[in-house]
């Protein structure tokens, strides 16, 4: 590289593959600077200090300054708890009082990660922003536009959760982990000596690290479980057949722990928080092609994607199905899948792929 | 390098870590080692040295080492060596002195005075105290952290026990008139803790003159290695210890005492007092030179007065600006400073030094504490001024 070498920022969680991607940079010649962001305290969200092994603990920390002391890079911790918990969590919660079912990371990564980190970074006088997510920033042939494409590991594949990075920030993102495996990744950490090589996948929401967000919901926001009370189950004939617990419990496709004795598989279908009704009926009745997205964001101009065979993914482990979207109004847009898909569950991200990359997305809004 | 000339063979300061490309402007947190310092460390490990509490020859050796130190310490300071007692360091001195002579005067009475703008080993030991029955009066400050003395006064109850106040705030550098509050405690037979660790090398501190019944010390303030602190206590002080073990240190704190530390704190602070007026001198001119220097950009306040002050210490908040991404770019630019609010969790609270001078959450987070040292140069001082007003250039103008 040059002798003014660009000036990158890694985003690290302490995790390997962030360390990684850091180890990555510096090998490519760019002048690299480690930031892990505070996002959260144990004590914010009723967990235990000595339990958390997630991002956010100071062990955590530790291990990102470790690393980039290695490296021989700076490393600064970024605190921006109260922008997360303004935006991620306040959204977490509200959407789960509306009966909506949140996706907090894809908030966290659009607002908190890019977003606000980008803007932080416009005083540090940054090139670039990177992070270790398995994806791939490329550039839309017919458009010229970056667009996100899938990381090569199918599996550990995260392009689904970046559809709302800005396209002006995406030109500015580097994802140096894009063209590998897990596996990879894990070896070559592991060949380096790094000291977190062996660090545990993170699968769970990062402030809810039991992975119950129904004690994260009684426990800091109990305000918001008191004014969502108990109310009916109702099925598709109109019965009622038992009492729910309160729409914060529920969501749609969710079956076990209904709590219903009706001596078949049902499943919920629709949330009414209006009239704090949940229905429910058989699997079927989960089924549908046709709903509406907003708050969409674009990578690509519009109109390379209205009216056009495109596919869309409706959740982390959803397969992109083929689909049609046209614009309804100034904030709706209208997705038709080709054939019914199960469980299109309204707070969660819909996401539009052209050729295997992702274009486009929004939050489903009903369906 | 310095302004100053060495005067006599023994005062060869010479800066030893110094690299070109940096500048330290972070003394209040530690300094670097005085020469005197390295020299006497370099001596002493290649002696066998062993457990002072050992009743055997090498034993016997050791403890007299330790009570050379002490001795030094003592006579420089003007105290008795049974008057001196060495701790891990200023924070464990700070809650020895609160923790222990509040217990040793529960009978008497459960109230302290102190206020808000101490070092966190003085109000978290309050706390404690609070959480185990006893009244804490937290004085609040002008807008400089002055306090006032006839609200001092004032806060003295029948069961008012003991009184603390900090010689020079670590933050801002301003000096408290503890001379007079040292007077007020003695005429209500009050006891006065003073936390001395930032004063010490920066004003001639002597016991025996202050009327203090516990002062406070640290050595890595003063060019001794960190892990190392002295309480000062009057004799007939009574105070409760707080480390449970052997009876070292006249049975006021258990656990082998760090000989290196203590011995290397007598070097560092006789070096100080023998040099007083040339160091004094010498920060004096330095930190006019950087107040001016500061004075001339617009956006910048000075948290600092004309009189009062430490010369080593300087606060400055920046308007408009955001601190977190000012502190980075100094870093970058191998500049140390402290942003006075950064913890290892990376939790940034506005200092509650600032806030407690009112100044609000924003500007204080966009705040810097610069502290000189010893060989902290006048080019020096022109060289950061000029990096910092290109890093508030480039803030200012990358914004989007």
């Amino acid at each position: 590289m040059s002798a003014n070498p660009k000036k990158v920022v890694i985003a690290m969680s302490g995790g390997v593959d962030s360390s990684l991607a850091a180890r990555i940079l510096v090998e490519q010649g760019y002048d690299v600077t480690g930031i892990t962001m505070k996002l959260w305290g144990y004590l914010d969200t009723g967990g235990q200090p000595t339990h958390d092994s997630n991002c956010c603990s100071l062990d955590d920390i530790n291990n990102a300054k470790a690393e980039c002391a290695s490296l021989g890079i700076p490393h600064y911790t970024l605190d921006m708890s109260a922008e997360f918990k303004q935006i991620v969590m306040e959204n977490f919660v509200s959407e789960y009082k509306a009966g909506r079912t949140p996706n907090p990371c894809i908030v966290c990564n659009t607002e908190i990660k890019w977003y606000g980190l980008l803007n932080k970074l416009d005083d540090l006088g940054v090139d670039y922003l990177a992070t270790g997510h398995y994806a791939r920033k490329v550039k839309h042939e017919t458009s010229d536009s970056w667009v996100i494409g899938r990381g090569k590991d199918t599996v550990k594949d995260q392009s689904y959760v970046l559809w709302g990075i800005r396209s002006e920030d995406l030109e500015r993102t580097l994802f140096p982990l894009g063209d590998l495996a897990k596996s990879e990744v894990r070896q070559l950490a592991a060949d380096a000596n790094m000291r977190t090589a062996d660090t545990p996948e993170s699968m769970e929401i990062c402030f809810v690290p039991d992975n119950d967000y129904r004690r994260f919901l009684n426990q800091q926001y109990p305000e918001v479980i008191a004014s969502s009370p108990p109310g009916d189950f109702v099925n598709s004939k109109g019965e009622v057949i038992g009492q729910h617990q309160g729409v914060f419990n529920y969501t749609v496709g969710q079956r076990k722990g209904l709590g219903l004795a009706t001596g078949e598989r049902v499943f919920v279908n629709k949330i009414d928080v209006e009239n704090n009704i949940v229905h429910v009926g058989d699997k079927k009745e989960t089924e549908a092609r046709r709903f509406l997205v907003n708050s969409c964001n674009w990578l690509i101009p519009e109109s390379y994607l209205m009216d056009k065979p495109v596919k869309v993914q409706i959740r982390y482990n959803h397969e992109a199905k083929p689909a049609h979207i046209s614009r309804l109004s100034q904030d709706d847009v209208q997705v038709v899948f080709d054939h019914p898909e199960n469980a299109i569950t309204p707070g969660q991200s819909a996401v539009f792929f052209l050729d295997d990359q992702v274009v486009g997305g929004g939050i489903i809004k009903s369906v | 390098m310095l302004f100053f000339i060495p005067s006599s063979a023994s005062f060869n300061y010479v800066p030893a870590m110094k690299q070109a490309d940096s500048i330290y402007l972070d003394h209040a947190a530690a300094t670097f080692l005085l020469p005197v310092v390295q020299d006497h460390i370099a001596e002493w490990v290649q002696n066998k040295t062993v457990n002072p509490s050992s009743i055997h020859g090498k034993g016997r050796l050791a403890a007299a080492q330790l009570d050379q130190a002490r001795q030094d310490v003592a006579s420089v300071l003007g105290a008795k060596p049974s008057e001196i007692i060495f701790t891990s360091g200023g924070t464990e001195a700070n809650n020895l002195a609160l923790v222990g002579i509040a217990e040793s005067l529960e009978k008497q009475g459960k109230h302290i005075i102190t206020c808000t703008t101490e070092h966190p080993s003085v109000l978290e030991s309050c706390k404690q105290l609070e959480s185990r029955g006893f009244r804490v009066t937290y004085l609040t400050t002008d807008s400089k952290g002055n306090i006032d003395l006839d609200e001092l006064r004032n806060s003295i109850e029948d069961d008012t026990i003991l009184i603390s106040i900090m010689w020079v705030n670590n933050e801002t550098g301003l000096i408290h008139p503890v001379h007079t509050i040292a007077g007020i405690a003695k005429e209500h037979g009050i006891k006065f803790h003073c936390d001395a660790a930032q004063a010490l090398g920066h004003i001639p501190i002597r016991a025996d003159s202050l009327g203090a019944d516990a002062i406070t010390f640290s050595a890595h303030k003063i060019g001794a290695p960190s892990g190392l602190g002295v309480l000062y206590i009057r004799k007939g002080t009574s105070l409760e210890r707080q480390i449970q073990g052997g009876g070292q240190e006249s049975n006021h704190r258990a656990g082998t005492q760090n000989l290196l530390g203590a011995s290397a704190f007598a070097k560092a602070i006789q070096f100080h007092y023998d040099h007083f007026q040339e160091h004094e001198a010498h920060f004096n001119s330095v930190m006019i030179h950087l107040q001016n220097q500061l004075l001339t950009m617009s956006g910048v306040q000075i948290n600092r007065g004309k009189d009062g002050y430490s010369p080593h210490i300087l606060n400055c908040s920046f308007h408009n600006i955001d601190g977190e991404a000012l502190f980075i770019r100094l870093d970058m630019k191998n500049i140390s400073v402290s942003n006075g609010a950064a913890c290892s969790s990376g939790s940034q609270a506005p200092s509650h030094v600032l806030s407690a001078l009112g100044i609000e959450d924003s500007l204080a987070q966009a705040s810097l504490r610069l502290s000189l040292g010893l060989d902290t140069s006048i080019a020096e001082i022109d060289q950061f001024c000029d990096e910092l007003e290109d890093i508030l250039h480039s803030i200012k103008n990358e914004k989007r």
